[in-house]
């Protein structure tokens, strides 16, 4: 039975440690550690959340337990909301082989703040909503949307960075 | 909060890892693991912890009930000047009691949901 639920959510799992701690064996460790710490868990699990929420949240639990980052920043609210139109993500990376997009996504990812990374990972990666970003977080709704737009805008500015070096490094 | 689409799939895309091939056995064996030894050891902890609260309510009471019989001679041999009501030591007798009964009850319903869960 608990197999069955490690292997629905073992990739998310990794793949969710690994963008917090960007190394593949400190990320699978975490995901193990995860994992055990949800099945100790299990009996005392109430149902309030889902249970991808409340596994979500151990993994991002031990995963800033292991980088040290135990706080969270609470942003300026300063961003406006309501600038939510979609960049042209798409478009700028359609001319890249699938390994080389995963490459610079990768890299513009980790250039980007923890709090923006991990909101950013959360909601796009792993699906979650932002009500359930704001349970594994405590961060506020309104700051977590600030955090994915600021996220969103630097992810496409990094990216836009590393291919315009890209390009000049070719020529 | 809109999602933005072409970006949600593009991360999904890049973003998403596999473990290694060996992840879910190796998990498993240490789940079996922390669980065999979590039951081993604390089944041992809950049986001495009932013992040891069992045997010192029984001790307790024995030593009230020897102390309750001369505790009128206790009493003139120290001379107290203290004046207590007389149903005081009845009370403190009985707050034990009382405090037993519960400790112990609060502690065979632990253990019996324990077993149930």
């Amino acid at each position: 039975m608990y197999t069955l639920l490690i292997n629905t959510y073992k990739n998310k799992v990794f793949s969710l440690a690994y963008a917090i701690v960007s190394n593949r064996e400190d990320a699978e460790e975490i995901a193990q550690d995860a994992f055990v710490k949800a099945f100790r868990g299990l009996s005392s699990f109430k149902e309030r959340s889902s249970f991808s929420t409340w596994m979500y949240r151990i993994v991002v639990n031990t995963a800033l337990n292991k980088k040290k980052l135990k706080k969270w920043i609470i942003v300026e609210e300063t961003d406006q909301i309501i600038q939510d139109e979609p960049f042209g993500f798409d478009s700028l990376t359609a001319y890249l082989k699938s390994d080389d997009q995963k490459k610079f996504i990768r890299m513009a990812l980790n250039a980007l703040h923890e709090q923006e990374k991990l909101c950013l990972t959360l909601f796009y990666l792993n699906e979650l909503s932002v009500k359930e970003i704001r349970e594994i977080t405590g961060l506020s709704e309104s700051n977590i949307k600030v955090l994915l737009l600021r996220g969103r805008k630097h992810l496409y500015e990094q990216l836009k960075k590393l291919l315009k070096s890209e390009v000049k490094n070719l020529i | 909060m809109k999602e933005d689409t072409p970006l949600k799939e593009l991360l999904q895309h890049s973003l998403m890892e596999e473990t290694s091939s060996g992840f879910t056995e190796s998990l498993m064996q240490r789940i079996n693991m922390a669980s065999a030894s979590e039951a081993y050891t604390h089944s041992l902890w809950q049986d001495k912890l009932f013992r040891i609260i069992a045997a010192s309510f029984i001790f307790i009471s024995i030593l009230l009930l020897i102390l309750n019989i001369p505790l009128e001679k206790i009493a003139i041999f120290f001379d107290w000047n203290l004046e207590l009501p007389s149903a005081f030591f009845l009370q403190i007798i009985q707050f034990l009691v009382v405090f037993w009964i519960v400790m112990i009850a609060n502690q065979v319903l632990l253990a019996r949901k324990h077993k149930e869960g």
